[in-house]
């Protein structure tokens, strides 16, 4: 069974298509990041899967139920959505009181998610003090509260610190390795390549990959950076190289081969064989942050440019 | 019953009770003292429209213990309009409004377990107001040499009917800054447009339609904890004032089922 499935998920707030026939499915189990450019139509996604708004087309489900009826599935559900969101004027374990016992949960379920999170010494202090990493932790004290089998996360590791991120980043793995599927959106993608399994990555509010992380990093390109000893001696490494049948560019002093990394010692001994001396040889591949980038264009800034012109081209 | 529970969780904390119940009291302690004195002082203005100074006569009567209430119905009903816009605008402007819809779904439910806590909370509230009305009205007419033999006669009467007018009145001012609140998802705006209609347009609509104030909503109210006036009875105050009530939760639901949750 899929832990999430869209078919043909549209949204419309008046002229702006947010969301655009989007078609995937998330399979149970495991971390799935969900990223895509500021815009691109995740928040919009993840509120109509969860309930918050309506569909203007397309189906989904969510853990097998349709997202029609959110209150078939939200009891094993639980979420972090834009940010955690608290009565700053109550502590923290009664801002948990207070959801647990709209779930119907017990009182003890709270002090669980507490230590989980690890809150448990200042539950008692008011929310309106807790650090932006305290409230973030408090957020997702709040979405592990009716023990789900399906977390959504937005952003879960803003505004904590780097032994935080860590922490967190093992507590969502061992949520996933318990059986649980853990959906996480977020823009850190290095943060997401640590983490995920699979990956379903949107623009403009249509779907560009879904699939595994595996998949779309097969996408990425591989390369290897070579430098002689001698800058003088650049003519020659070039000549080398292109005689092997690689192609390659200068780059500031550098040569940028396209070659599977994997073959860089190949070139080492090439250059030896030719005589040159190396001072640089790095084999290279493409982040995941490359990649989306390649997937889904470019900066926010020319995104927007793009979107302003599609919507103008449209409107014409 | 778990909407209820998680709402007053949420509402009973320093601010809503220091606030709202604090509030409430220092009103019906400053109105108290000001009818009291400004009735035996004769220092009362002409009567005329929106004036609503008790007389001696008034405050000696059968029920005149009570009498500060009608003065008190506005100021209070302002803080409790504005303590239900509050309670609803702020799910809103924290963004908490996105965890509860997702934890518990039944929207219907929901609100309507909100209306039940503010509802409790504001019971509180009236009686607690009420209480401090009844308990300085004595000492407060005796201060000022103001006969009160009469307030014997069928006391638990009156102040039962004056207790159940006064808080069906102000349980609808709530249910005023809950509409608002569900329409407008902002407090400043859900309480800035409550009492700028309540007590500046229906003031206006009075000067231009002198007949048509009895009906509308805080014209209604007033007249209702003053109980009944010859140009509209208790009876036909008390089901305006149901009716208004009424309205303001159905409203109040529709809006709130259908909406997206945006925020």
């Amino acid at each position: 069974m899929s832990a999430l499935s869209v078919d043909g998920l549209t949204r419309r707030f008046g002229d702006l298509v947010a969301v655009n026939n989007l078609t995937f499915e998330v399979p149970a189990g495991g971390v799935v990041g969900f990223v895509g450019p500021n815009g691109s139509g995740k928040s919009t996604t993840i509120r109509m899967l969860l309930g918050l708004i309506a569909a203007s087309s397309g189906t989904g489900t969510v853990l097998g139920e349709p997202i029609e009826h959110p209150e078939r599935f939200a009891s094993r559900v639980g979420a972090l959505i834009e940010g955690p969101a608290f009565v700053g004027g109550l502590t923290g374990k009664d801002n948990l009181r207070s959801v647990a016992a709209l779930r119907g949960l017990p009182g003890g379920r709270v002090d669980e998610v507490l230590k989980v999170v690890g809150l448990t010494g200042r539950e008692d202090d008011k929310a309106s003090t807790y650090s932006l990493g305290m409230k973030q932790r408090l957020g997702l004290a709040v979405a592990l509260l009716p023990d789900p089998e399906l977390v959504v996360l937005d952003e879960p590791t803003n505004g904590l610190d780097p032994a935080g991120i860590v922490e967190i980043r093992e507590l969502l793995k061992s949520w996933a390795a318990g059986g649980r599927t853990v959906v996480v959106s977020s823009h850190l993608l290095g943060e997401i390549q640590a983490i995920v399994d699979n990956l379903v990555v949107i623009r403009f509010g249509e779907l560009m990959y879904a699939g595994s992380l595996e998949g779309l990093m097969a996408k990425a390109t591989e390369r290897v950076v070579a430098a002689p000893e001698f800058a003088g001696d650049m003519p020659r490494l070039v000549e080398v190289v292109r005689a092997q049948g690689w192609t390659c560019e200068v780059s500031a002093g550098e040569l940028i081969i396209d070659m599977p990394a994997e073959r860089s010692a190949e070139l080492g001994h090439v250059a030896t064989a030719a005589g040159l001396t190396l001072r640089m040889l790095n084999p290279e591949a493409d982040t995941l942050e490359a990649v989306f980038l390649r997937l889904t264009g470019a900066t926010d800034a020319e995104l927007s440019e793009q979107r302003r012109a599609q919507r103008q081209g449209e409107g014409a | 019953m778990r909407p209820f529970r998680s709402e007053f969780i949420r509402i009973w904390r320093p601010a809503f009770y220091y606030g709202g119940y604090g509030v409430m009291v220092f009103f019906a302690a400053l109105v108290s003292v000001f009818i009291y004195t400004a009735a035996k002082s004769g220092a009362t203005p002409p009567p005329g429209k929106g004036v609503g100074f008790a007389t001696v006569g008034q405050i000696a009567s059968p029920g005149g213990f009570l009498t500060a209430l009608s003065t008190l119905s506005g100021p209070a009903g302002v803080v409790l309009l504005a303590v239900w816009a509050m309670a609803v605008a702020t799910d809103y402007s924290t963004g908490l409004i996105r965890t509860l819809v997702q934890a518990y779904p039944h929207r219907m439910k929901l609100l309507a377990g909100k209306i039940a806590a503010l509802g409790t909370f504001s019971l509180l509230a009236t009686t607690i107001t009420f209480l401090v009305v009844v308990f300085l009205a004595r000492p407060l007419a005796r201060l000022e040499g103001i006969k009160v033999d009469a307030w014997t006669t069928d006391f638990a009467s009156h102040a039962l009917k004056g207790y159940f007018d006064f808080t069906v009145a102000l349980m609808v001012w709530g249910l005023f800054g809950l509409m608002l609140a569900v329409l407008t998802r902002s407090a400043a705006l859900a309480i800035g447009i409550g009492i700028g209609y309540l007590l500046v347009v229906e003031s206006l609509i009075a000067i231009v339609a002198p007949d048509a104030k009895k009906y509308l909503p805080g014209g209604t109210l007033t007249t209702l904890v003053s109980g009944g006036t010859p140009g509209l009875s208790w009876g036909a105050s008390l089901g305006l004032v149901v009716a208004y009530g009424v309205i303001a939760i159905v409203v109040s639901l529709l809006v709130f089922r259908t909406r997206d949750i945006v925020a």
